[in-house]
């Protein structure tokens, strides 16, 4: 069940950039809190590769974030591939993952990180909340 | 391929370029440009990169369906880093100052590693 708090922030993610075709967002531990399309109106249910690529992505932060204190804070990550491009941001508690356009060049992707960071920060925390008990 | 040479020539692409790393026929091979510190200790420097690898190796199971991956980057508060492919299943890891100018530098890079391999 995708709380309204998880889904207004997806909906705000969108809106930052028409080239975003696809968000996951994503626990600390890697599971999934939404994962939808920009074209659907509706949260999608994810099949098992996804619950698993989504537990990599959540594997991956862990791992990355042991080096915080020597290279300084994970801003954002940036895969380019032959079909698609990537995008990977942490907010405190969720991660976001992105598929954009396979046009998008690195300066624009840098741009909807920092669109990003500057999204209502009470929606952010607002998402945030919406998970804990 | 001459290591040491690879990595002096990327190195030498411009001057916020900190660190290159090559993983290939199963070795790391490491270095710094000269007058920089690392941020990491040896040790944290071969952590950071078998996960790299660990990285790149589980990128590389999502191809069929997402296409081959041809660089990653990843923005931290003190450095850019940069992954590429090497071959079939090496490796370049290069690790810049912030602000560099990501297709550029990626651009050189890439002409080097098309070179050498």
């Amino acid at each position: 069940m995708v709380s309204k708090e998880i889904a207004r922030l997806a909906d705000e993610v969108f809106k930052v950039d028409p080239k975003i075709i696809h968000i996951g967002l994503i626990d600390l531990e890697g599971h999934i809190l939404l994962d939808q399309s920009a074209a659907a109106s509706e949260p999608t249910v994810p099949d098992t590769d996804r619950i698993m690529f989504y537990y990599q992505v959540g594997l991956r932060r862990s791992r990355r974030e042991h080096f915080d204190n020597f290279y300084g804070k994970t801003e954002y990550i940036h895969i380019i591939r032959e079909k698609i491009q990537q995008m990977i941001l942490y907010l405190p508690l969720i991660t976001i993952y992105l598929t954009l356009d396979a046009t998008i060049v690195p300066d624009e992707v840098k741009t909807i990180a920092q669109r990003i960071e500057s999204v209502d920060s009470e929606l952010i925390t607002n998402a945030i909340k919406s998970q804990m008990f | 391929m001459n290591h040491k040479e690879f990595a002096q020539k990327v190195l030498e692409v411009d001057e916020r370029v900190r660190f290159v790393s090559i993983y290939d026929e199963g070795e790391f091979f490491h270095e710094i440009k000269k007058g920089k510190n690392s941020y990491l200790t040896e040790t944290e420097t071969e952590i950071s990169l078998s996960q790299a690898q660990y990285r790149w190796s589980s990128r590389k199971k999502m191809a069929p369906q997402l296409g081959e991956p041809i660089f990653a980057m990843a923005k931290y508060g003190k450095v850019f880093r940069f992954t590429l492919p090497l071959g079939v299943a090496g490796l370049i890891l290069v690790s810049t100052e912030p602000g560099i100018d990501i297709e550029n530098i990626i651009e050189k890079i890439c002409k080097i590693r098309d070179k050498y391999e």
